[in-house]
């Protein structure tokens, strides 16, 4: 049997963090309880180390607590906030979409305005092989119209079944005159090539539309002509999606 | 396929070392406050630790490991913390750990604060030890590890630590003035 002065105060640490071996800690819990002196500063230790783990066994919970609540405080006094920040988005989403939108008419007007209108027998070979194509009717000469109106019939047939092939004619300004069903002897023939092919659409400016009828040139259009708030949207808008732009 | 099968199997590992890590934060929090006594601090140092950890959750090879890491990553976090801030001000001379007063000495929390101001006098090396074994209640050999020393070292540091600590605290009513040390 060993006495208290006999234990060292690493013995006594390594027995109550539980570092001993089992014949260890039975000598010493058998000496332990035969000497008052030894029992008091195993004790001390034990205190110590209970003393120690309280200190700070609350530390992690509060501080858990006070994010959870800071989290919580955040989310309820600060409603004003994050619907003045989707506000925000929304603004910044609006505008960069209409500094888009701005810049794709911008493009469209300089692409209307830079490119020169084609004779209508070189319709056919302006297209070429391409499948989607934009014709801007800007003017109507009653004579020369004919020959656009066959070579876009030839096309279309010759395309019939191509599901890819779209021709999008849009007029606008004084080519509105062509599909005006009350003076034009075409008007009739485009809408009923716009009723046989499903590849053609027909596109009136609605802009257009206004100015005559402000000057007193109203124009009568047919049931199937589609009218488009602006022509210069439209054909930017097939620019963006990549169709050919052909001006006659 | 197997490769399919081993990306799944890390997947999954990964999601459990990450909710390990995630479930330690407070412990963490808790260490490295009794280290700094500063709640700043240690909520910066819980961080680094936490982005650390994160980063290099793969090299943990056993996930028994993971605490003894975590650990180890929170010490280096922690002693790079301090020196960094030893380059701008000299934290001998102007960090009090403890602003307790005589006043408070005597609240209801006397004895918790008594126990936090006479670790706060202890060096930080003896400190560091004497929190994760009394703390987190680790082996003397997953400190020796986490804070790569020897075994007989920690030992050492433990015992001298909890002598200190039974002579601060049954001296009668003295001044408990708690200064950090400098890391050495």
């Amino acid at each position: 049997m060993k006495n208290n002065t006999d234990y060292s105060d690493e013995h006594i640490s390594a027995y109550i963090d539980g570092e001993l071996d089992f014949e260890e800690r039975a000598r010493i819990l058998n000496d332990e309880q035969n000497d008052a002196g030894l029992a008091q500063r195993i004790n001390d230790s034990r205190i110590l180390k209970e003393k120690i783990h309280l200190t700070y066994s609350e530390i992690a919970d509060s501080n858990d607590t006070q994010k959870s609540f800071n989290c919580v405080a955040f989310a309820s006094n600060n409603r004003a906030l994050v619907a003045s920040l989707f506000v925000v988005c929304a603004f910044i989403s609006t505008l960069i979409y209409n500094m888009s939108a701005s810049d794709n008419l911008t493009s469209a007007k300089q692409l209307i305005a830079s490119t020169q209108p084609i004779a209508a027998d070189q319709l056919k070979d302006a297209i070429g092989n391409d499948q989607r194509v934009v014709i801007h009717l800007s003017k109507y000469e009653q004579n020369d119209f004919n020959k656009t109106i066959e070579q876009v019939e030839f096309l279309l047939e010759k395309n019939e079944t191509d599901s890819a092939f779209s021709i999008e004619l849009v007029a606008s300004g004084q080519g509105l005159k062509a599909l005006d069903a009350s003076s034009s002897v075409y008007a009739e023939r485009i809408s009923m090539l716009a009723d046989r092919f499903n590849s053609l659409e027909v596109v009136a400016c609605a802009k257009s539309l206004a100015m005559l009828a402000k000057d007193e040139h109203p124009v009568q259009l047919l049931t199937s002509i589609i009218i488009t708030p602006s022509a210069v949207q439209q054909v930017a808008k097939r620019s963006k999606q990549g169709w050919s732009y052909i001006k006659i | 396929m197997s490769s399919i099968k081993n990306l799944l199997m890390l997947s999954v590992r990964q999601r459990e070392l990450c909710k390990r890590l995630k479930s330690s934060r407070g412990r963490l929090f808790r260490m490295a406050y009794a280290w700094s006594h500063d709640s700043d601090m240690a909520d910066e140092v819980v961080q680094l630790t936490m982005i650390k950890a994160m980063n290099n959750v793969d090299k943990v090879k056993d996930i028994h490991a993971l605490d003894g890491w975590l650990f180890r990553v929170l010490s280096n976090c922690f002693l790079d913390l301090c020196r960094k801030q030893r380059d701008e001000v000299d934290i001998d001379d102007i960090v009090l750990l403890d602003c307790d007063t005589p006043e408070s000495i005597h609240s209801k929390n006397e004895m918790l604060t008594a126990v936090k101001s006479a670790i706060a006098t202890l060096p930080f090396k003896h400190r560091q030890v004497v929190t994760l074994v009394d703390i987190e209640n680790f082996t003397y050999a997953e400190v020796a590890e986490i804070i790569d020393v020897p075994l007989g070292t920690i030992m050492s540091r433990l015992n001298r630590a909890r002598q200190t600590l039974k002579k601060v605290l049954n001296a009668p009513n003295e001044n408990h003035e708690s200064i950090l040390r400098v890391v050495q």
